[in-house]
């Protein structure tokens, strides 16, 4: 071998083995988790978090996920009547206030993706080790009791916020004026720690907490995935006008989750994307 | 020296000098994480708070089949919270330029159904006033001004029909 050809062999593994180590580097994702996008199923004065068994006890909520969600709902009945998501392991049951534009309603029905659900380790410290979520987790982010901006945690805390979609575009605390692409996106983010031992709790949120500094709190010990959605509602290219919810003005906005995934689906994506520091994309298969 | 131990020293080095690039590149990363934190709350120090009064007041209706209240809409600022949604939705170019076409094609779907029963109306009404007998009847003054409504919002679709078709021309939408 010439001294020449030495040269570029060993450029080449040296540039090989750099290539190598990026790509490793990369796949510890900024922002590792998965994505599983639903569509809208119905709409209905129920609530089987709030008021479970009560018909028509509740403002009036747009369902997504879940097909069959009521006030009756249980976790049999949700596991056996199917789902509107991408990723059939997901039956779980997501659901908002009705929304309206100048008193007129507007269904989560922008685009062939109604909703994005984003499951992601969020701020949580490198090292701490994500726990799947409990099969029939119930839990709630926002206040529909809210009387102001302020009185709204999610709202106040950036755990809800409004803004133009679909993609990017700038969170705001209220709905903007105008959209240019036609389509207005709603994003609630709910709390990633549970307290380890209620499914829910009386006021609905505290068997769930916030993690603060990447940890969560010692009354609130175990991390799960944390869920943002985004919701599209088509609200056309004009001046939105004023939005409003069922439950009251937009600050009144709150989301909320029945978990009824498949448990060891739920898993695998936890630990193969979440705790492996992937990020699997939107619907991913089960392909670890 | 031997040339394999002169591949293998290099190999090595270069590996070495990659390794270190990463670290360096995380750490400005993570400087630049830093700095936009401490920028996010400088902005929340001095951000603007929405008041009932800002947003027109209007208490939260509550109870089963609420009619949403009136309230209005300000321009809003930015979420300036003490703990900001640290990821805000991400979809790649290409996802967000389908998802845009995507809603594009639906609104303009829906506005020239609107265009077409609008236009449907306006002939209707058109016809009955024409048709109605007794020049100054107030069936006639009614039909009248439901005439003028009609035709008021087919003008209002055709504009919006018009702006997306443009939107549309430029940004390429089929």
């Amino acid at each position: 071998m010439t001294r020449m050809r030495k040269v570029v062999v060993t450029s080449l593994g040296a540039a090989a083995i750099g290539v190598l180590i990026l790509t490793s580097v990369s796949a510890q994702a900024a922002s590792p988790g998965w994505i599983t996008s639903c569509n809208y199923t119905h709409s209905a004065p129920d609530d089987p978090i709030v008021f479970p068994g009560v018909a028509g006890a509740a403002h009036l909520h747009d369902f997504i996920g879940g097909k069959t969600t009521d006030a009756f709902s249980t976790l049999a009945s949700m596991t056996a009547g199917g789902t509107a998501c991408d990723m059939p392991d997901d039956r779980s049951g997501y659901w908002a206030p009705a929304l309206y534009k100048d008193g007129m309603r507007v269904l989560p029905k922008a685009t062939s993706k109604n909703a994005l659900l984003y499951y992601r380790r969020g701020s949580m410290k490198a090292g701490v080790t994500i726990q799947t979520i409990p099969e029939g987790l119930k839990m709630i982010v926002g206040n529909h009791h809210a009387e102001s901006p302020a009185e709204n945690e999610g709202i106040a805390k950036g755990r809800i916020s409004f803004k133009c979609g679909p993609g990017s575009g700038t969170n705001l605390p209220a709905p903007p004026a105008q959209c240019d692409s036609g389509v207005m996106v709603v994003m609630y983010m709910f709390p990633s720690c549970w307290d380890g031992a209620r499914l829910d709790s009386a006021d609905h949120k505290s068997h769930m907490a916030y993690p603060s500094s990447g940890n969560c709190p010692a009354s609130h010990p175990v991390p799960i995935p944390r869920i943002e959605a985004f919701i599209r509602y088509l609200v056309g290219t004009q001046p939105i006008g004023a939005v409003t919810m069922s439950s009251g003005p937009y600050y009144s906005a709150h989301m909320d989750f029945w978990n009824i995934w498949k448990p060891a689906p739920l898993k695998l994506l936890v630990d193969n994307c979440i705790n492996a520091g992937r990020d699997c994309g939107k619907n991913p298969p089960l392909t670890f | 020296m031997p040339w394999t131990r002169w591949c293998g020293l290099t190999i090595f080095m270069s590996a070495a000098l990659a390794a270190i690039s990463v670290e360096l590149r995380a750490q400005s990363l993570n400087e630049a994480a830093a700095k936009e934190r401490e920028r996010r709350r400088e902005i929340g120090k001095a951000a603007p708070k929405i008041t009932d009064q800002d947003l027109g007041g209007g208490r939260p209706s509550r109870g089963a089949a609420v009619v949403p209240p009136t309230v209005s809409t300000v321009a809003a600022p930015q979420v300036t919270a003490a703990e900001p949604a640290e990821e805000p939705e991400r979809l790649s170019e290409e996802e967000e330029r389908q998802d845009r076409l995507e809603a594009w094609r639906q609104m303009l779907e829906i506005t020239r159904d609107e265009v077409k029963q609008f236009t449907a109306e306006v002939e209707r009404l058109q016809a009955s006033v024409n048709g109605v007998s007794g020049l100054y009847g107030s069936a006639r003054a009614e039909r009248i001004a439901q005439l003028e409504k009609a035709k008021q919002d087919l003008a209002t679709s055709r504009r919006v029909l018009e702006e997306l078709e443009d939107t549309g021309r430029r940004r390429g939408y089929r």
